[in-house]
């Protein structure tokens, strides 16, 4: 028993510790919680403080760990870099703070833990929608504000959480738009449906369900893969054996999976359709693949037609990273911290003493009233933190040549 | 003349260390301390934690010495000591920051997880690798009961507390149903059944959307209120889990010093002689799966209210294969090993998230956060080659497996 | 009628997988009484060796085009060399100070290594899944719908094949009979003069060549290789060994077909989700019966 005492002591041992200390021994019972001084309130209110001679910190939860880190590294790499450009802020520097979210509800309430502990002014994440929404808990007790640019199940912000937003689609957006496009330009009226389990792709597959159903398409059939499997056979060989045959397989899921689904469909002989979306939109998704995608669609998300401020940071990432492509998530990445940053530039003041000073709910209200013009289109937010739908069109691209090409 | 492969020197770490324990304690110093030490080694283990001055790692190197020296001691567990545990483990969270409380949940919950399992698997003796099934059944109770907008047509905001016991019953009577098909399996067949169970409850779970919501998981989880505070965050539900790891460790403790506990060692030991001596072994070993579950399942409550939002990839196996791996690498049979097991599975990857190595050309930064499982891994091996018994096993274990090494030792010369 | 056909075929190439696996958890089990937790590892670094080994030879010559029998036989050979070398590493640093610990002691230190090994990999690779080259051709046979590839065809001839060795290995051989001497009672046999401590070294080598090989193949077949394959059809083929019997050789690959079999054609009555919840319920129903599984013998004593 007392070793317990030991052991505790020995992890209670770290930390850093600017609360003030009291000086007495340890205080009996009480199992009421002591609030010391320094800390922000639960909701709503709140001031950050950032002593002169320190730097403005920007959480970043993504995924670093797990096969999703191919999407994760890029979304920290983008945001590193746009934090860079923008150096520093009424004269204090801008820092960027990453940490592993594991893709995970566990994994991103741990970040958000270190987060909020690391005292960061305002977060870019997380990236795993059931990861977000299991931190945001974490975060509206500190009243932190929260974009994120991966995050898209439906389910993120059914919570209605004042300090979060995203730059990425709402999944209600994609797959309605996706069944439409199906429906009308591909005119296909007979899908099979395939979700990788995951609160993102189960919740696309949902929405493009009942949007498929409501424009008169017929659902044939829905099956599910299992994340880190690599034969799909018994899948595969049910669609292919679904009578009458589907014109159109929907996979709601990430590149991996994608890849592979995609791969077997064709060697079964399946000739329907292969659509995609968000989530294996990269480049990588179509060399995995290995030539079974060439002909597929996938959906992007509503993009603008207008790619000027979009080409720019393109170029901008490829210097920077020495790398080909723009990654998935990238540009939405940019997009979210340059919302963050002038949001902190228009709300910060300096005061007497020299240090930064940033009201929690101006700094939300500043975020709110965002009207940009962004690498990943218009941006505005409705009361929820959603994208409004606003001079934009999905974006649907097929594979050409081995290429992701823009369709429309 | 077998080659058992082990060698006997008087270097070998092992036998090292059994002699210079035996040594330290049999001194008078030793013995002072031994009868005394909780006085003296518990302040000076509060001062380490909280109040010294200097920096982090001059506080980290008094307490580790404090530490090794009171476990190689082993002082008697007592009132006073309980008492100053009480009051240090409510106080030092007071000075964490949200992330180190939040690890201290963490802590706190496998240690509970902890308890539950060794009930099974350290006193009755069965090899339970699906643990994670009656955690999620807690877990998914309370926040299928409590969650408002869930649209399963639930009542909403039921009680925290009321939700307790029923999932510590509902994770019981899931124990037991669980036991039933596996009495007769033994060792190793045991183990891979409950590691499936394990995986068939998550999966249950992830496809039947219906009552589940499926892999979309469920959210908004209220908090639960404590009178008239609402135990909003990971440091006030710390409390509520510490309080369960001692009404859990109390009552585990005192069950295994009954005629319950002694039913299981001989169960464990060896069970047919046990059955021939009139041991019903059918009952009692259900009776370690339902009430392993039952602490499981009440683990799980305090989860879902923590967390706000639950997933069905959230009772992966990896849960059940942390949780045995806490138990058996702090040393079976034993509350104390339980927690030192947490601490050093669950709070040291978390706390070495931002170590880095820059050491000559070795430049490895992050390691706690992009190295965490390969370190984990090669820890749990290291540990398990350097002291198979576990860190702090119960002094039976220990006396087993001196046993064994002497008459491995006498066999080999 | 075809979709069963497929289904079935899909199953005995994926049994195959299990059964080649299960093997080397059987032999293993056989003579240590350890379950270990890192073979599926072993199958998953057989499949990166492949995929190094091909496209290597991709990259600096043109012999997967012209000659690649040559190439994928170098491939599986390699393949096997990995996880030999591997499994006899894993032995001697995890496995071997601990034979006479308690039971619980190496399947933790065998867990260790699983994980070790596998973010190990994950590290390597950087979280992407690493595409095999096309060396072994993709055609097939097809009669109407039902399609069966070459390489399918080649994967359940090799286990069958490693069956047939194995076998021989064990019934004929003298480092057969030593392994079964070992497994039988293993301090009998050192009193007999059998080098227990070599015997063990060839048991695990034997099981790890298995794995290795099938590792290749199976890259081969699904053509990506990435960090974490190996861990489900680990337990998967732990299943089938335990439901074949655990110890036997004839049962492990028994087990492995069926567990196969059966989860494949399952997935027509309860969809392609529920598919390990039929193996497992699969394993629990035959426990209940014959808790020693289908070929297994009784056990006197505790397992």
């Amino acid at each position: 028993m007392v070793a317990i005492v030991a052991t505790m002591a020995l992890a209670c041992g770290g930390g850093t510790s600017s609360k003030d200390k009291t000086a007495t021994a340890a205080a009996k019972g009480g199992k009421t919680p002591a609030a010391t001084a320094g800390t922000t309130a639960a909701t709503g209110g709140g001031t950050i403080t950032i002593k002169k001679g320190d730097k403005i910190k920007i959480g970043i939860s993504t995924t670093l760990s797990t096969d999703n880190a191919q999407l994760g590294i890029p979304i920290r790499d983008a945001a590193l870099l746009t934090i860079k450009q923008k150096g520093q802020i009424k004269g204090f520097d801008v820092e960027g703070d990453p940490q592993d979210d594991l893709c995970s509800g566990p994994g991103s309430v741990t970040a958000a833990q270190k987060l909020v502990a690391d005292k960061v002014v305002a977060v870019l994440g997380a990236m795993c929608s059931g990861g977000t929404v299991a931190a945001l808990d974490t975060y509206s007790k500190e009243n932190m504000l929260v974009v994120s640019s991966s995050s898209t199940a439906v389910s993120v912000t059914q919570q209605g959480k004042k300090n979060f937003f995203r730059t990425a689609w709402n999944d209600a957006t994609q797959g309605g738009e996706m069944a439409k496009y199906a429906l009308t330009k591909l005119n296909k009226k007979n899908a099979a449906l395939v979700n990788d389990q995951s609160v993102y792709g189960k919740g696309l597959m949902d929405v493009f369900k009942k949007s498929f159903a409501d424009g008169g398409g017929k659902v044939a059939d829905e099956e599910v893969v299992t994340v880190g499997e690599k034969d799909f056979g018994p899948v595969v060989t049910k669609i292919k054996n679904l009578s009458p045959a589907p014109d159109l397989v929907v996979f709601g899921g990430f590149i991996a999976e994608g890849a592979v689904l995609v791969r077997q469909l064709k060697e079964a002989g399946v000739t329907a359709t292969f659509m995609g979306a968000d989530g294996v939109a990269d480049q990588k998704f179509v060399d995995q693949a290995g030539g079974a995608a060439e002909g597929a669609y996938v959906s992007r998300g509503p993009t603008p037609l207008d790619t000027t401020v979009y080409d720019k940071f393109a170029a901008l990432y490829k210097a920077a990273y020495n790398r080909q492509q723009v990654d998935q998530f990238a540009d939405y990445t940019y997009d979210a911290v340059n919302i963050i940053l002038s949001a902190i530039e228009q709300v910060a003041t300096v005061d007497a003493s020299g240090n930064l000073v940033i009201d929690k709910d101006k700094l939300i209200a500043a975020a709110r009233a965002t009207k940009l013009d962004g690498a990943a289109g218009h941006i505005e937010f409705n009361a929820v933190g959603d994208r409004t739908v606003v001079g934009v069109v999905n974006r649907i691209d097929q594979v050409t040549n081995g290429k992701l090409t823009r369709l429309q | 003349m077998t080659n058992a492969g082990r060698p006997t020197t008087s270097l070998d770490p092992r036998t090292y260390w059994a002699r210079l324990s035996a040594r330290l304690r049999g001194s008078p110093a030793g013995a002072a301390v031994a009868r005394w030490g909780e006085f003296v080694m518990l302040p000076l283990l509060a001062i380490a934690a909280g109040l010294a001055p200097g920096n982090l790692s001059t506080r980290w190197a008094f307490a580790i010495i404090v530490v090794a020296s009171y476990l190689i001691l082993r002082a008697r567990t007592s009132l006073f000591s309980i008492a100053v545990l009480a009051a240090m483990l409510t106080y030092l969270p007071q000075q964490m920051d949200t992330f180190e409380r939040g690890i201290m949940f963490d802590v706190a919950l496998y240690s509970l997880l902890g308890i539950g399992l060794n009930v099974v698997v350290g006193y009755a003796g069965l090899l339970d690798l699906g643990y994670v099934a009656f955690f999620a059944t807690g877990a998914y109770l309370y926040a299928l009961l409590a969650a408002p907008q869930f649209g399963g047509g639930f009542d909403v905001g039921t009680s925290f507390w009321l939700v307790l016991p029923m999932a510590m019953v509902l994770a019981g009577l899931v124990g037991v149903a669980l036991g039933v098909p596996v009495l007769r399996l033994r060792g190793d067949y045991l183990a891979i059944v409950t590691l499936g169970f394990g995986e068939i409850i998550r999966i249950m779970i992830n496809n039947q959307d219906n009552v589940t919501n499926g892999p979309v998981g469920v959210f908004s989880i209220p908090k639960p209120s404590f009178g008239s505070t609402e135990l909003s965050g990971p440091f006030e539900l710390y409390f509520v889990v510490l309080a369960g790891c001692f009404v859990a460790a109390f009552a585990a403790e005192r069950i295994r010093d009954s005629r319950v506990g002694r039913a299981w060692e001989a169960i464990r030991e060896d069970e047919d002689v046990a059955s021939a001596m009139g041991v019903n072994t059918t009952s009692y070993k259900l009776l370690a799966f339902g009430i392993g579950a039952a602490i499981g399942g009440a683990g799980g409550v305090m989860y879902s209210a923590k967390q706000s939002a639950v997933f069905p990839s959230d009772f992966n196996l990896d849960v059940s294969i942390n949780v045995i791996a806490l138990v058996i690498v702090g040393g079976m049979g034993n509350v104390r090993g339980v927690v030192l097991g947490a601490l050093l599975l669950i709070a040291l990857p978390e706390v070495l998230r931002t170590f880095s190595i820059d050491f000559l050309f070795v430049h490895l930064e992050n390691l706690g956060a992009d190295y965490r499982l390969v370190i984990f891994g090669a820890a749990l091996v290291t540990v398990m080659v350097l002291r198979p018994e576990g860190l702090l096993p119960s002094r039976r274990r220990a006396a087993e497996f001196e046993h064994i090494e002497i008459i491995e030792s006498e066999l080999a010369t | 009628m075809q979709e069963w056909i497929q289904l079935l075929i899909d199953g005995v190439t994926i049994g195959g997988v299990y059964a080649v696996i299960a093997l080397g958890y059987t032999l293993v089990y056989g003579v240590l009484r350890m379950i270990n937790f890192a073979h599926g590892e072993l199958f998953m670094m057989g499949a990166f060796t492949g995929y190094y080994t091909l496209t290597g030879f991709e990259n600096h010559s043109n012999l997967n085009d012209s000659v690649p029998v040559l190439t994928i036989a170098i491939a599986i050979a390699m393949g096997m060399v990995v996880a030999v070398t591997l499994a006899l590493v894993m032995e001697r640093i995890a496995y071997r100070p601990l034979r006479r610990a308690p039971r619980l002691a190496p399947l933790i230190s065998a867990i260790g290594v699983s994980i070790f090994l596998r973010n190990v990999m994950l590290r390597v690779t950087h979280a992407q899944g690493r595409v095999y080259p096309r060396v072994f051709p993709r055609t097939a046979v097809e009669l109407g719908e039902i399609r069966l590839l070459y390489v399918q065809i080649f994967l359940v001839v090799l286990s069958v094949v490693f069956l047939a060795l194995l076998y021989l290995f064990i019934q004929r051989t003298k480092a057969g009979v030593a392994i079964r001497a070992v497994a039988e009672d293993r301090d009998t046999a050192a009193l007999m003069g059998i080098n227990v401590d070599r015997t063990i070294m060839t048991t695990f080598a034997a099981g790890a060549a298995l794995a290795g090989a099938a590792g290749v193949v199976y890259g081969m077949f699904v053509t990506t290789a990435t960090s974490g394959m190996g861990f489900i059809p680990g337990i998967k083929a732990f299943t089938a060994a335990v439901l074949g019997g655990i110890g036997s050789v004839p049962g492990a690959m028994a087990g492995g077909y069926f567990l196969g079999i059966s989860e494949s054609l399952s997935t027509k009555f309860f969809g392609a989700e529920y598919k390990d919840v039929v193996a497992f319920v699969l394993l629990v129903l035959v426990l209940i019966f014959r808790p020693w599984g289908i070929f297994g013998k009784r056990e006197d004593k505790r397992a």
